[in-house]
């Protein structure tokens, strides 16, 4: 049934496209799933139901964090290009994959070639840019920013300017731009509310505690289901030294996805608490990522690598994690964490040149300042430790409640 | 009588969201100060293609056609310019042209809604509904919470007959609308203002309307709604004073047979019949082209100037070219006034098997079911009808005890 729209389907009741009418509606996604899954079986070879279906597998995997879904419509992509190396939309959603999976490299390499053909497709350029800032390629992500702006200013491009911007280290500029992307909107709301809560992040690293709580609420009530705006006011009542309050807000967004920094941080927090029950809780669930990471032979993950820095566990492995993402993602944050898991390595030397490398652009990150202000000190730099101490204090000097100089 | 105030519901410009932004071209060059760039063209394109759905002008669709023309000559082969291209076609109704620019762009990114969206309007404009509703629910299912698949679905299901529904999408779609796309907004709020007109809310209506007022105030479908409200409590001078700026802002056929039928129901009778007459004389010179005002002309032979003849050769020409319920409903009105009552009967079964609610398409069919003996759809039709204002029908129907109608 090509192209058989899923609202008829299922206000029949039945896998079959009936004639039905005044049913359009949204359909889950596991209900779309279940239904692309079943026309595809049918015919195999249909293009529509395949990009349904990789699109339904995208949602899924953008609602649940479940990685299995990435595979699944990485393997349908795999078979459309089988047949049409240059299907353009399976091309685009290969892009999304390769950002997913970290495959920077072979992202710009493809956008490029697809811009040959189609130099006006603004979400090429965007993928282009964005595999740029990961290989830290500033200048060509730049390029490739200003281009996407120049063909449409909405909020994806004023979204990635900005970004841009803060990066390399212009803080008024970059809150002006992730405000225009705010402003711009956008038809799904949850891209409207990630802006906000990247606007919020903004906010918070540069001291504004008050302005980033509005901002982080805003994005809940337009998407309450975005974690990262939930974790955001988590840190901002750590910051203030509420910790039940900062509990509540982490508990909240580790329940719908249950990242490795929101396990650190609950452990942190439950910790300052007097839970120690539920801080090992947390530790064990640490652990237990990590064990699924080495079954599964992951070679990189940054956020790991930091937080067994932090707490002081399996070194060596955190250290293989971030050595190994180097040279596949040379921006300034991998280069931070190289340098945070150098230092606690005991690895001084190279933790500085790391960490001189992470601070190159000027990038308003309070954690690069204390991580370099730590490294600094204990390589026997009392004079540059104090100097990246008030920038951290000019910055946001509480902004992880588990580190204070 | 004219019967579809909300035909331009599905007119091509929702996609067109990504492309405008504070309710300003995108673009702060004009095509004007930097001709060479394409992406201004683009910009200037949107912008008279949105004009033309607020005002259903086509010389906005015709500057339309130039930009695009531009563009596809600084940049052949441009997808934005492609789709900007099938919008100009739909805008000017050249369906088939439409159809298969749009089938193409939507086989080379089928993962576009804006793609899937141009689809919508082309297909519920000829009348291929079922196609619509399925390319509708692509939007729906690709970008799950869009806007732009709530305006489309919501343009439907007021066709499909549920405007309860239609409502409720509209009003998710203007929820998810920026604050800053003032014209988007207001268009959805004259959307929701219409329904809630429909369905006899008057003073819901105007509520909403001044909504949609105060965020565009020069809009002129939301003026067309002012005065259908005007109309529903009877100011019918005040009525024709709407219309009369609306046709003295676009002087097109269709705003003049509408400020005409105004002003006969104002009791300005020779004003009306002047109307009426430059009327006549305007739609019959574009009759051949492919956008034209051959609809309202159907029913102005029909209900107006009295020749059937007349009415029944243009219906039989636009049924050649388009089978929405609009045109199926006007042919049946031809046919009936030409005592072809059987035809009329196949005509207008087909129109309200879509499901619109239409009071007028009720009136007509009730008279065309008593002419073909028909009591069960008779009594059917005089059920619909008692659910609208009881002034909509004002034909001689066959009289019928309540009892008789809830039966």
């Amino acid at each position: 049934v090509r192209g058989a729209a899923l609202g008829i389907l299922f206000c029949a009741g039945l896998l079959l496209a009936q004639t039905a009418r005044k049913e359009l509606v949204p359909v889950a996604t596991d209900d779309r799933i279940k239904t692309y899954q079943h026309l595809l079986a049918s015919d195999p070879s249909d293009e529509h139901t395949q990009i349904g279906l990789i699109s339904a597998y995208l949602q899924k995997l953008r609602e649940s964090g479940d990685i299995t879904y990435l595979d699944r419509a990485s393997k349908l992509i795999d078979r459309m290009l089988e047949k049409d190396g240059g299907n353009f939309s399976a091309l685009r959603f290969q892009n999304e994959i390769d950002l997913q999976r970290h495959d920077f490299k072979a992202v710009a390499e493809r956008a490029q070639d697809m811009l040959k053909y189609a130099p006006s497709d603004q979400g090429t350029w965007g993928n282009l840019g964005d595999a740029a800032m990961e290989l830290g390629e500033y200048t060509q992500a730049e390029r490739a920013y200003m281009k996407m702006f120049s063909l449409r200013p909405n909020l994806a491009s004023y979204n990635r300017l900005a970004y841009y911007y803060f990066v390399t280290g212009d803080s008024t500029r970059a809150i002006q731009l992730m405000r225009d992307a705010v402003d711009a909107g956008d038809s799904v709301p949850e891209n409207t509310a990630w802006c906000l809560s990247e606007l919020g992040d903004m906010y918070f690293k540069t001291g504004r505690l008050d302005a980033a709580e509005d901002a982080y609420h805003s994005s809940l009530k337009l998407f309450p289901r975005l974690h990262r705006a939930s974790a955001g006011l988590g840190r901002i009542a750590a910051a203030r030294g509420s910790i039940d309050i900062a509990v509540r807000h982490y508990e909240r967004a580790q329940a719908i996805v249950p990242l490795v920094e929101y396990a650190g941080a609950l452990e942190d927090l439950y910790t300052a608490a007097g839970m120690p029950e539920k801080a090992r809780q947390q530790r064990d669930l640490v652990a237990a990522i990590e064990k699924i990471g080495k079954v599964t032979n992951e070679k990189t993950n940054r956020n790991l690598a930091l937080l067994l820095a932090d707490h002081v566990r399996d070194l060596s492995f955190a250290l293989n994690l971030i050595q190994t993402e180097i040279p596949i993602r040379g921006d300034v944050y991998t280069w931070d964490a190289l340098a945070w898991v150098l230092f606690k390595t005991g690895n001084l030397q190279e933790a500085k040149t790391a960490s001189a490398k992470a601070l190159k652009l000027g990038t308003p990150e309070p954690i690069f300042y204390y991580h370099a202000s730590k490294i600094a000190r204990a390589a026997g730099d009392p004079q540059a430790a104090q100097e990246y101490a008030n920038r951290l204090s000019a910055l946001n000097a509480k902004f992880d409640f588990g580190k204070q100089l | 009588m004219k019967t579809n105030v909300g035909r331009s519901i599905l007119a091509a410009a929702g996609f067109l969201a990504g492309l405008i932004f504070n309710g300003a071209p995108v673009f702060q060059l004009s095509a004007q100060t930097s001709p060479k760039a394409w992406q201004a063209y683009s910009g200037s394109a949107a912008e008279h293609i949105r004009m033309a759905r607020d005002t259903r002008d086509v010389a906005q669709y015709n500057q339309a056609e130039s930009d695009v023309q531009h563009l596809l000559q600084l940049s052949p082969g441009n997808y934005d310019g492609q789709k900007l291209q099938v919008a100009v076609l739909l805008g000017k109704h050249e369906f088939a042209n439409a159809l298969k620019l749009a089938t193409e762009l939507n086989r080379k990114v089928p993962d576009d809604i804006n793609g899937w969206s141009l689809l919508v309007d082309i297909n519920a404009a000829i009348g291929a509904y079922a196609e619509a509703e399925r390319d509708a629910q692509w939007i729906l299912d690709l970008r799950p919470g869009s806007v732009l698949g709530f305006e489309k679905a919501a343009g439907l299901r007021e066709l499909f007959g549920d405007a309860e529904g239609a409502i409720e999408f509209y009003q998710e779609a203007i929820r998810r609308t920026s604050q800053n796309d003032l014209v988007q907004r207001s268009w959805l709020l004259t959307q929701v203002a219409r329904l809630q007109l429909a369905s006899g809310n008057v003073k819901q209506a105007q509520l909403t309307l001044d909504q949609s007022l105060a965020l565009f105030p020069s809009s002129q479908l939301a003026a067309a709604v002012s005065a259908d409200i005007r109309i529903a409590e009877g100011k019918y001078a005040e009525a024709a004073a709407v219309r009369e700026r609306m046709y003295r802002g676009v002087a097109n056929p269709e705003n003049l047979y509408v400020w005409a039928e105004v002003l006969e129901k104002a009791g300005l009778n020779e004003q009306a019949a002047a109307a009426f007459k430059d009327f006549e004389t305007r739609a019959s010179a574009q009759m051949n082209a492919a956008y034209n005002a051959n609809q309202d002309l159907i029913y102005f032979y029909t209900d107006h100037k009295q020749d059937p003849a007349k009415a029944l050769k243009i219906a039989q020409r636009e049924e050649s070219l388009r089978q929405d319920e609009g045109t199926l409903a006007a042919a049946a009105w031809a046919f009936f006034q030409n005592g072809k009552y059987t035809e009329a009967r196949n005509r207008m079964d087909r129109a309200l098997s879509v499901g619109i609610k239409n009071p007028v398409y009720f009136c007509h069919a009730a008279q065309i079911a008593a002419k073909t003996n028909d009591q069960t759809a008779l009594a059917n039709y005089q059920k619909e009808l008692a659910s609208f204002s009881p002034n909509t029908c004002a034909a001689n129907l066959p009289i019928q005890t309540a009892k008789e109608v809830i039966k």
